[in-house]
């Protein structure tokens, strides 16, 4: 950037310097797309986490058992430091709800550190819904809870038909087989999402953001007059922006990587959302007559 | 090969007419004038058993406290076994209405017949509550044993209630 600002200097008239002024925050609007490189080539994917890598949905049997079957942790095993303080923040600002527990989860290392740790294998994040009966909910909505907080956990969120969770992503088997042992799982639905290359597209162009603003500083330094000063000083203010929108992004794509989100409904899924079409229906009036009300609700005698 | 109630006659009588009528209305009127019942179910001593147990059910009885058992009789057709019917309430139960299915049992009716109990727990008015489902089938009928209440009352009652599911008898 120095040899394009001396060119700058020594150039022939305002108009000139204008348009290379033009120039290089264009390039400095891109956010150093330009400089985007792919991914390391040594990076090495690991296998599927137990089959949870892919989307999996499906109504639980009775008795409710976990089907699925991890067959490594090593993927959310590297997010955690050695001393199981894990790579990134816990919570989110916004959820003031977390509890005491989740301190024994603040990162140890700060996000550039993370996404060195990053380089070496996929990045997943793990998001589980669960679909639990209607019954003895008040008990079991504490007994989910528990099972966040002693895994290191936290609450997120928490209503009469639903509980958020967060629990460290080493914990995240462990997790929803102990809720699943609260009460009978009607239907479960386990996601790993892949960040990796949204998560290192990010990395890149904060560097890249950085780099044009510690140039865009250099230049602020050597403005000769007002009107230079305010271009720079507007450019230089737009790439602030946008580093901290990125800075924010690492930061929640971390959070998510190393706390994994376990959503507990207590409704059927068929009613907890519009989306999911209705269960099959046998044409049997009587079985959909089957129910407390029915047999509570008592006819009058003559 | 013998046909026991073929008349031989080709004429019929009047009387042979009226006769046979008679014989063919019999299984009618004898369901129909027990409430249309084709089992028994022995109501606790702490139970009223209803009159008019509703139109759903051939037999209905409650505890003062809002404990009810109740009999459903529905036709066997077309015809599904045990297994089948077992099945369709249970994905019924929890996946629509979300009832939670505590317990599973094998059990059998006191005159014979092989069924299954469903013990189902769902909160409902904001408290939990018991709803148990025994479940047999023959040929002609499938047979649901409901019994209901607020979990507390249930479990007060509940000796009784199971022995009068020990005892509920298919005719």
């Amino acid at each position: 950037m120095s040899e394009t600002w001396m060119r700058w200097k020594s150039s022939r008239g305002s108009a000139v310097r204008g348009q290379a002024l033009l120039f290089v925050l264009a390039l400095v609007g891109c956010g150093g797309a330009s400089a985007y490189a792919p991914p390391p080539s040594g990076v090495t994917r690991a296998e599927s986490y137990g089959g949870y890598a892919e989307a999996e949905s499906a109504p639980m049997a009775a008795p409710a058992s976990m089907s699925a079957d991890f067959e490594s942790d090593s993927v959310a095993g590297e997010l955690a430091q050695p001393d199981g303080a894990m790579i990134a923040q816990a919570a989110p600002a916004a959820q003031g709800a977390a509890p005491a527990a989740q301190g024994a989860a603040t990162p140890a290392t700060p996000p550039r550190a993370a996404a060195d740790d990053a380089q070496r294998g996929p990045l997943l994040i793990y998001q589980a819904t669960l679909h639990l009966s209607v019954f003895e909910v008040e008990a079991t909505q504490r007994s989910v809870i528990a099972v966040a907080q002693e895994l290191g956990g936290f609450l997120a969120r928490q209503s009469d038909q639903q509980v958020v969770i967060r629990v460290p992503a080493p914990k995240f088997r462990d997790a929803l087989a102990r809720i699943e042992e609260t009460g009978d799982v009607l239907h479960r639905n386990v996601e790993a999402l892949d960040v990796s290359e949204e998560f290192r597209d990010v990395q890149i162009r904060l560097r890249n953001a950085e780099v044009v603003r510690d140039r865009l500083a250099a230049l602020m330094a050597q403005a000769r007059n007002v009107e230079e000063a305010l271009a720079v000083q507007n450019e230089l203010e737009r790439i602030t922006g946008v580093i901290e929108q990125l800075k924010g992004r690492l930061q929640f794509l971390g959070d998510r990587i190393a706390f994994s989100t376990i959503t507990v409904f207590f409704q059927p899924a068929a009613t907890a959302t519009t989306d999911q079409p209705d269960v099959f229906r046998l044409p049997f009036p009587w079985l959909d007559e089957l129910s407390l009300r029915s047999l509570l609700n008592l006819p009058y005698q003559d | 090969m013998n046909r026991p109630f073929r008349l031989r006659s080709t004429a019929p009588s009047l009387t042979r007419v009226a006769l046979t009528a008679a014989l063919a209305a019999l299984p009618l009127t004898s369901l129909a004038g027990c409430g249309g019942t084709a089992s028994h179910l022995a109501a606790p001593t702490n139970f009223l058993e209803l009159d008019e147990p509703g139109e759903s059910y051939a037999q209905r009885a409650t505890s003062a406290e809002g404990v009810v058992l109740a009999v459903r009789e529905v036709e066997n057709e077309p015809y599904g076994p045990l297994a089948f019917w077992v099945e369709a309430i249970k994905r019924r139960m929890r996946n629509v209405r979300g009832y939670a299915l505590v317990e599973e049992r094998d059990v059998r009716a006191a005159s014979g017949e092989a069924g299954k109990q469903l013990r189902f727990g769902h909160d409902e008015a904001g408290g939990p509550y018991h709803f148990w489902l025994t479940v047999f089938v023959t040929d002609d009928y499938v047979f649901v044993v409901e019994a209901g209440g607020k979990k507390d009352l249930f479990e007060t009652a509940q000796p009784e209630i199971e022995r009068a599911l020990a005892a509920y008898r298919i005719d």
